[in-house]
């Protein structure tokens, strides 16, 4: 009996080949985006889980005023540790490379590091990195001590017996020999924080931070190994009240406990380690491949639903023979058990070919073999029950409850079987494909607002180039007069910091005792504003006195924001005096125009700049965009000449600005993918559906051609039907998508307006490919000669 | 075999109620081969499905090998479907899917035979019909007269004790048509009992016996005085 309904299932795929096309096809990409999402739902939730000791580590965030904060004080451990019993072990992590790279020298060759971490000799205590070669106890118990990771060792050395051998880091301008005690594995993809490069952090012993007793130096990410018998509320509780003890009245912070396993996709802290992940965004895109999953199987039901004329007859005939309903019931199961897992097969094979490529444009790093996980086996035979129960019941309780006196008649084509539900499916389809294609509308139109908005000063054609390093701080003036000299280069300035990454936090004062406000604040030279083309309002800018040095008083240039937040007009602000905290007092000698020096997620925060020639971290070249290679090439030889001990690197301040926008950038394109293939699915659906039903008026057909109906009427008159159903769809979707992607635009402090144009075009859009998969076959339909559809009845 | 008493069968719809059938008294013997005339519409079909136990009458008693099925439930009327009914139809409906052997096999599956024993009695009905050469074929590639052949195989293949055949020449050509009904005489001249509705008067020839429905009714029953062989 199952060789039986193996077979006519078998024959049926076969003999309907374009109808099992559209069902599998569905269902293989719905199952395929499923396992991909999975795959990556899997790695977003499996963070830092490795470590063996996960669920008894926390990170200490400090909490200020108005944000909180993923780094603290360095004092703040071992200050817990001396209050508390509830920790065993602590340990923080410092990150130079969140200011400048580190760069590592091995004999003559120098490498730009990005992934370089001090941390305490407690590391391998706490955190379940494996050590390949050397002791995890005494690792890092030796200043100047320094770990690499496997790839790492092979990159510097070709081999992983590197244990005794030395490197020179230069980090901060300092350089620093360091003693290679282990190789451990490369940091797996899963955890929250990264590195090529782990030193010991008494390397910088004599360095006053590690003593510190302030807040604004918060500049370690410290971690808390707990007590097996203490919990993070006791910890919390225990840490608020020595505070609230011992720091009364003016503390002005709290301090706040994330478990480690929480840290990736719950993290809310400024400043994190690297970039996190975003829970939303796990829910968003599993309910997306879900929602593709469902438009699959509504093909199914519809398709089958509509066959079930057809299929009737075959039903009929079996109850006749002596087939009793759940004989049926069985064999129907059976044909979209067989189906589904055709798709899956299918499914498992696009997952394995496109799996890097999806990944990738996720912005996702994951290594995965499908065949061998338990929880995709799991997931499989999930998807195999709930795609079977869903798309197999309708036609398989439906067909099977035929009455075989009425099918065996024909008597089915004249009652509209299914008809309801299959148009609300295909209304709910439309509606999944409009929510998508405006989705994906709105987010490609605020993605082009954001990377080609004005931001107040050209980002175009800027040359980034990092001078923080000591030997090369008495050359700066020599290498900027230089690069100046050189044919394609317009104009240079230097900055402490650039548009697009962070800018100091300081508290800033009037006179002394007026209220403080919090800003950005950093320095630039005389050239900034016309490099940048900043608007300079009121005022006369920085002094173009050459001699003019710091020392002889601080000179400020004002934001408008930052002006009006003290009341001022930009006229009146012109020779205040102003202070940023540290012994900065000046006056103020120029108001410059807003300009977006951060993500347009914010909006323009307050900003002092000033001249500090200490603090010149980076030089910034305007270029002539004729030639840039060639300017590149001769900036190259300048740097060569002048900064031998540093690789030659730079960056586009363009290229650094757009990399704010990353996560939407990816979005974006995940976006694009899933509503294209949600509205190929759909019309997939759709061409099938139209074929079935259209086949079914085929006598209608014929007898109003017979009455003198034109083509032109019957293409309008079939189409018509689908088209409504669209329309339903695009009423429902349409106010949907508005009300999502207003919420998601808030994320902008810079947002488009939505406009009524996106609507009309996805209108159209969804028209004119209703109208593509639907007509062909009205027209056939239509052009058929009556004598051929009326005699066959 | 069959005695159906005051059978009555009214279809309604949302406005219309439809008597098909009214006060319908017949017996038939074990062996007997009826024919069932009357004009469209006067309830042949119905009655033929009454019998064949794939509808119950609204009202009335019905027979059948001894047992009151009017208000058995669909499961099991099948249940005493199986192995005794055959059924012929106009439009063969053979399934086209299923190739000649595994058309005429289905009913055995359906009464759970063995594989073995669904070959050996599969082909001896096909064999019977001349059609194992054509076992592999699927029924597209017959011609009408041979599909019918192969429904005919069908409903005997389970030794069914009653043959109900509807209209079971309406679609051929006349010679397809005699072969047909000299392949049912047979059958009928072996012991198995038919009753087919048509409207030929020619194969009405064939049986014994013709009942007349007119609007629901019986209107004549005529004993025939001799049929072809």
């Amino acid at each position: 009996m199952l060789k039986n309904y193996i077979k006519i299932a078998l024959r049926n795929l076969k003999k309907h080949k374009g109808y099992s096309f559209i069902n599998i096809s569905g269902l293989s990409i719905g199952i395929g985006l499923c396992l991909l999402i999975l795959i990556f739902v899997k790695h977003q939730l499996s963070y830092d889980g490795f470590h063996e000791n996960a669920d008894r580590i926390v990170r200490v965030e400090l909490i200020t005023e108005d944000r909180k904060s993923a780094v603290t004080p360095s004092m703040i451990a071992p200050t817990i540790n001396s209050v508390t019993s509830d920790i065993e072990r602590w340990i923080r992590l410092y990150d130079p490379t969140r200011y400048n790279p580190v760069i590592i020298s091995i004999e003559n060759k120098k490498f730009q590091e990005e992934s370089f971490l001090y941390a305490d000799s407690s590391f391998f205590d706490i955190f379940s990195f494996q050590l390949i070669a050397g002791n995890s106890k005494t690792a890092l118990i030796n200043p100047r001590s320094i770990v690499l990771t496997e790839s790492k060792a092979i990159q510097l050395f070709g081999s992983l017996d590197v244990i005794g051998k030395t490197i020179n880091a230069r980090i901060f301008s300092q350089a620093i020999d360091f003693n290679i005690t282990g190789v451990v594995q490369n940091t797996p993809s899963n955890s929250h924080f990264s590195f090529d490069y782990l030193a010991s952090l008494n390397t910088r012993s004599n360095w006053s931070q590690l003593s510190d007793t302030e807040l604004q130096s918060a500049n370690f990410f410290t971690y808390l190994l707990l007590n097996p018998k203490s919990s993070k509320e006791m910890l919390q509780a225990r840490v608020n009240e020595f505070l609230d003890t011992n720091l009364p009245e003016e503390r002005d912070f709290t301090l706040s406990f994330t478990p480690l396993k929480d840290i990736y996709l719950q993290s809310d802290s400024d400043s994190d380690v690297a970039v996190m992940g975003n829970i939303q965004q796990v829910y968003g895109f599993s309910l997306l491949a879900f929602l593709i999953l469902i438009i699959g199987i509504i093909n199914y039901i519809n398709l089958a639903t509509a066959r079930s004329a057809r299929r009737g007859a075959e039903v009929g005939i079996r109850k006749a023979l002596g087939a009793v309903k759940s004989q049926l019931v069985k064999q129907f199961y059976g044909e979209s058990i067989i189906l589904t897992l055709i798709s899956i097969a299918i499914a498992v094979i696009l997952v394995e070919v496109c799996k890097d490529a999806f990944f990738n444009l996720m912005g996702q790093n994951i290594e995965f073999n499908i065949l061998t996980d338990l929880n995709v086996m799991y997931l499989l035979i999930g998807i195999t029950l709930v795609t079977t129960l869903f798309a197999g019941s309708y036609p398989a309780l439906l067909l099977s409850s035929y009455n075989p006196v009425q099918v065996l008649k024909g008597l089915l084509n004249k009652k509209s079987s299914g008809d309801f539900l299959r148009k609300g499916l295909v209304a709910f389809q439309f509606t999944i494909s409009t929510f998508l294609i405006i989705g994906t509308a709105v987010i490609y139109m605020q993605t082009d607002f954001v990377l080609n908005k004005s931001l107040g000063f050209d980002k175009e054609e800027v040359i980034v180039l990092p001078t923080n390093d000591r030997d090369l701080n008495p050359k700066r003036e020599l290498l900027k007069s230089e690069i100046l000299r050189q044919p394609g280069v317009i104009n240079a300035t230097y900055m402490s910091n650039i548009p697009g990454k962070v800018f100091g936090g300081y508290q800033s004062e009037h006179m002394p005792g007026t209220q403080r406000i919090l800003i950005n604040a950093g320095a630039a030279d005389r050239d900034l504003i016309n490099t940048l083309n900043i608007d300079l309002i009121s005022g006369n800018g920085f002094p173009s006195n050459p001699n003019y040095s710091y020392e002889q008083g601080y000179v400020y240039l004002l934001n408008e924001t930052l002006v009006s937040a003290y009341g001022w007009t930009p006229k009146e602000a012109i020779g205040k005096k102003f202070n940023v905290l540290g012994n900065r007092e000046g006056e103020i000698v120029g108001v410059i125009k807003d300009f977006n020096f951060a993500s347009l997620k914010e909006q323009v925060e307050p900003l002092a700049l000033f001249m500090n020639k200490n603090m010149h971290n980076h030089l910034l070249v305007k270029v002539n965009p004729s030639n840039i290679q060639g300017t590149l090439n001769a900036l190259e030889n300048v740097w060569e000449e002048i900064a031998p001990h540093r690789p030659f690197e730079f960056l586009f301040m363009d290229q650094q600005l757009d990399a704010l926008y990353k996560s939407e950038i990816e979005t974006r394109n995940l976006l694009s993918l899933f509503s294209g293939l949600a509205i190929f699915i759909a019309c997939l659906g759709l061409v099938g559906l139209s074929s079935f039903l259209i086949e079914k008026r085929a006598k209608e057909i014929g007898i109003r051609k017979v009455l003198g109906a034109s083509v032109a009427s019957i293409v309008a008159l079939l189409s018509s039907d689908f088209l409504k159903l669209v329309g339903i769809g695009f009423v429902i979707g349409s106010p949907l998508a508005w009300y999502v992607m207003n919420e998601w635009l808030q994320n902008f402090a810079y947002q488009i307006n939505i406009g009524v144009a996106v609507f009309i075009y996805t209108a159209l859009l969804a028209l004119i490919a209703t109208l593509m998969t639907v007509s062909w076959q009205s027209v056939k339909a239509a052009l058929t000669n009556p004598v051929d559809s009326l005699k066959s009845e | 075999m069959i005695q159906a008493k005051n059978l009555k069968k009214i279809y309604s719809t949302e406005e219309v109620e439809t008597t098909a059938l009214n006060n319908v008294n017949i017996e038939i013997k074990e062996g007997e081969f009826v024919a069932i005339m009357g004009p469209s519409g006067c309830g042949k079909s119905t009655l033929l499905n009454i019998m064949g136990l794939l509808d119950n009458p609204t009202s009335g008693e019905y027979h059948f090998l001894g047992h009151e099925v009017s208000q058995h439930s669909e499961r099991e009327r099948a249940q005493l479907r199986k192995g005794n009914i055959g059924f012929i139809f106009q439009s063969f409906n053979l399934i086209d899917e299923l190739t000649v052997f595994e058309n005429v096999e289905l009913p055995l599956l359906y009464l759970g035979i063995s594989a073995d024993e669904r070959k050996e009695k599969a082909e001896a009905a096909l064999e019977r019909m001349s059609m194992m050469h054509r076992r592999n074929h699927f029924p597209q590639q017959l011609s009408g007269g041979q599909q019918q052949r192969v429904a005919i195989a069908r409903a005997v293949v389970a030794n069914a004790k009653l043959i109900l055949a509807d209209e079971p020449t309406g679609n051929l050509d006349s010679d397809h048509g005699n072969e047909v009904m000299k392949v049912l005489a047979e059958l009928n001249e072996q012991g198995t009992t038919i009753v087919m509705v048509t409207h030929s008067p020619h194969d009405a020839d064939y049986a014994m016996r013709v009942i007349h429905l007119f609007d629901g009714h019986v209107v004549t029953e005529n004993m025939q005085e001799g049929f072809h062989v």
